[in-house]
């Protein structure tokens, strides 16, 4: 069997000796303060790393785990003499190929709802994925084994055995991935007492209120057109909560002030840079939609330093989710209110990142909904951040199981 | 724009000689099609009106070559782009994709199907002259008993099949190559050209190899010709280059004529053949333009960027200008040494593929 471990414990030589050894570990209690210092340790080492900055994506790591974060985290659950919460047992954690952290987020949250992980990540390499090993693996080495000793890192390919295996033996699955993947994995039986998360492909976009950029001066406008490049930049635009669609939400008299928003967005997009491969992906992907009427047409050329915008226009189809091949790409729509976006919303759409909507517009909005589209609202800016609740889930309530003993 | 005006426009090209144009001859000829061509499929089929809207400064009669829509190749495999009516086409056309990936389908008209011949022929009878010469197929002719639903491999064998006679297919079915029966025609006709076709990966793996595994001597005679095509991309991966190539085939097989050529399945016809000087040729019929891979917009000669391919061949679908996912590099126009006028090329490889990158590993773009 092919699997490479990447990080384990010292006495784990095989997927048999991992699987018992993360039984051996057992439940702790939810919030267990032995998985507290360990993840403020592993936090604040990788701040600490030489070279961090280079990754934006591991700064976001851990400066979501940093002490305060977890306090504030443990305090939004409440604690109550009518139950108890402890973990489930072994859970196992599918990676996705191309967001190195991701796996991290899930089995710490997993590790706080007090369960063993087992973690197949994917077998591309990378800097920050080797960081992250490294880190663990000085925290084990400076006899911290204890909390180190409770996941197992591997890597394998997707259709080896030990999918099945500890499929076989785990009580709670999370599978982050495209849908093709989540598909192949959800076919691997689970013993009958498992939980099982999924993460499929998503699709997300924003909404901008044109009478709230009116009144903006042009500093605060372009420190907003900052922030909503920077959600389309990063992971190429590819993520499930990349914005790839642009509503401007306002009466047709109003209209006129998307092209000031454009002209200082171009500005704070002034770096963009994509490869060759890139743009003819992007280029391929406007031409799908344009044929397939989903554009009246490009308001940019397809030159790698540009970020395309293309005019959207309501079809049937209403599909930019599918065509898109991010890189940059942005479809923009006009519509009068919020509320007429609710009859273009899919089952799929994850994140909806937003300027100038009040706490009263968005709920209504909300409320407005017909099916399960739309898991996230967030301020333009941090659509991409990490929530512990993700695609509607409270992920470490999931994890965790409440043990009823409100009537003793 | 009426189709029967264009076709008999179409039909009144001079196809006595495929190089005669220089440059200036050449733009006003050719621009003036590729005018006709955009307003006729811009008028006809709505998909490519509603493409050429992502040019900004679109016109349905563009002002020159460069401003014309270029049509990505991979929407052929995407969509079934027709601009004539659908009881007309009476062929389609297929990309030879191997299992699992999708494929280019080409609708073809009567009418634009007979100039794709009539064209392929004068390109190619200047190099091989006007006689029908006793013809090797390096293919299985088990390819073309469907001449409805014809993939390029099986298209190429037919459109070249025509400049030659007493044609032997010299490998089975499991693409063998049928040893006695080759040496048995080579010795029939030893005392003439013969007029040698294929797929390049499959002479030099089919042919090729397989005589030097069996150490069987073949000699084609020096005045053979050889032409093919396809793309080296399987080639490249064995460091298989043109020279290596045409190194290869004359020590071992004595075929001093090689000709490759460039042509793709979106386009038949209208094929860029190598002179004898390694350079492939742009007929009257048809232009390449090189663009930035990073700028799409176009290069100066002798810069390496993305191929874009014209011909005045597509009429019942919108290919008269399109953007390859090929490398290339334009050298020179109307000076090379063999005397062809037009731009000449070389062809350098596939772009890359583009690294996905995102929290879905499995959200690839279909191609």
């Amino acid at each position: 069997m092919s699997v490479k471990i990447l990080f384990a414990h010292d006495k784990i030589k095989s997927l048999d000796s991992a699987i018992t050894h993360l039984n051996d570990c057992g439940v702790w209690p939810f919030f267990d303060e032995r998985a507290i210092l360990f993840i403020q340790n592993f936090s604040s080492t990788l701040l600490k790393y030489p070279g961090i900055n280079k990754y934006p994506d591991l700064v976001a790591l851990a400066y979501w785990f940093r002490r305060s974060n977890l306090h504030k985290l443990k305090q939004s659950y409440h604690i109550s003499n009518n139950f108890i919460r402890l973990g489930r047992g072994i859970s196992l954690h599918i990676a996705p190929s191309n967001v190195d952290t991701i796996f991290v987020y899930s089995f710490f949250l997993s590790l706080l709802a007090g369960n063993s992980s087992f973690i197949r990540v994917s077998q591309n390499e990378s800097p920050e994925l080797n960081i992250i090993i490294k880190i663990f693996q000085d925290i084990y080495n400076s006899d911290e084994s204890e909390t180190a000793g409770r996941f197992v890192i591997c890597t394998y390919p997707h259709e080896n055995e030990a999918t099945q295996l500890l499929s076989n033996n785990c009580e709670l699955r999370l599978i982050w991935g495209g849908d093709e993947t989540v598909q192949t994995i959800t076919n691997i039986p689970l013993k009958p007492t498992a939980l099982e998360l999924k993460f499929p492909n998503r699709s997300s976009f924003s909404a901008i209120k044109l009478e709230a950029i009116e009144v903006m001066n042009d500093e605060d406008l372009a420190k907003l057109c900052a922030r909503f490049y920077s959600d389309i930049q990063l992971f190429g635009q590819q993520a499930c909560s990349s914005p790839l669609a642009l509503y401007f939400v306002g009466p047709s008299s109003k209209k006129h002030l998307a092209e000031r928003f454009w002209a200082l967005f171009n500005k704070a997009a002034k770096s963009h840079n994509i490869s060759s491969s890139e743009v003819m992906n992007r280029f391929v992907s406007a031409a799908n939609l344009a044929i397939t009427s989903q554009i009246k047409k490009s308001r940019s050329s397809f030159d790698s330093s540009n970020v395309v915008i293309l005019d959207g226009q309501f079809s049937s189809k209403s599909s930019f989710r599918e065509e898109h091949a991010g890189n940059g790409l942005l479809v923009q729509y006009y519509i009068d209110e919020l509320f007429n976006l609710t009859e273009y919303i899919e089952t799929k759409d994850q994140t909806l990142s937003i300027f100038g909507f009040n706490h009263e517009e968005v709920e209504s909005f909300l409320y407005s909904l017909t099916n399960r589209g739309i898991d996230r609202v967030v301020p333009i800016g941090q659509a991409l951040d990490f929530g512990h609740i993700w695609d509607g889930v409270d992920l470490l309530d999931v994890m965790s199981r409440k043990i009823d003993i409100s009537k003793i | 724009m009426e189709i029967n005006d264009l076709n008999s426009k179409l039909n009144r090209i001079n196809l006595s000689k495929p190089y005669g144009m220089d440059l200036d001859k050449k733009n006003t000829f050719l621009l003036g099609i590729m005018q006709d061509l955009t307003t006729f499929h811009y008028e006809n089929c709505s998909s490519y009106r509603n493409f050429s809207n992502l040019f900004q400064e679109f016109d349905i009669r563009p002002k020159s070559l460069d401003k014309i829509p270029f049509l990505p190749v991979r929407m052929f495999k995407q969509h079934d782009l027709v601009s004539v009516e659908s009881d007309s086409i009476f062929k389609t056309l297929t990309s030879s994709g191997t299992s699992g990936q999708s494929v280019s389908r080409i609708h073809l008209d009567s009418e634009t199907a007979k100039r794709q011949t009539k064209i392929l022929s004068a390109i190619t009878k200047n190099f091989i002259g006007e006689e029908r010469l006793p013809m090797v197929i390096i293919d299985s002719d088990e390819l073309t008993k469907d001449r409805t639903k014809l993939n390029a491999r099986a298209a190429g064998i037919l459109g070249y099949s025509l400049f030659g006679r007493n044609h032997f297919y010299c490998l089975d079915k499991n693409l063998d190559l049928l040893t006695d029966q080759l040496s048995e025609f080579l010795q029939k006709f030893n005392d003439r050209p013969i007029l040698i076709f294929g797929f390049t990966f499959i002479v030099w793996q089919s042919l090729l190899q397989k005589a030097l595994e069996r150490n069987i001597h073949l000699d084609f005679g020096k005045d053979s010709i050889l032409i093919h095509g396809g793309g080296w991309k399987k080639l490249e991966d064995q460091k298989v280059d043109n020279i290596v190539f045409k190194q290869s085939l004359k020590e071992h097989l004595g075929i001093n004529n090689v000709y490759n050529y460039y042509g793709m399945v979106e386009q038949v016809g209208s094929v860029f053949m190598e002179c004898g000087y390694g350079h492939l040729h742009c007929p009257d019929f048809a232009d390449v333009m090189i663009r930035d891979p990073l700028t799409l917009e176009v290069a100066p000669f002798k810069k390496e960027g993305v191929i874009q391919v014209l011909s005045v061949l597509p009429l019942s679908y919108p290919g008269h200008s399109l953007l390859t996912e090929d490398l290339g590099t334009i050298h020179g126009e109307d000076d090379c040494l063999c005397g062809r006028k037009g731009k000449y090329f070389t062809v350098s490889g596939r772009m890359p593929m583009a690294e996905l990158r995102g929290c879905s590993d499995t959200r690839v773009l279909k191609t």
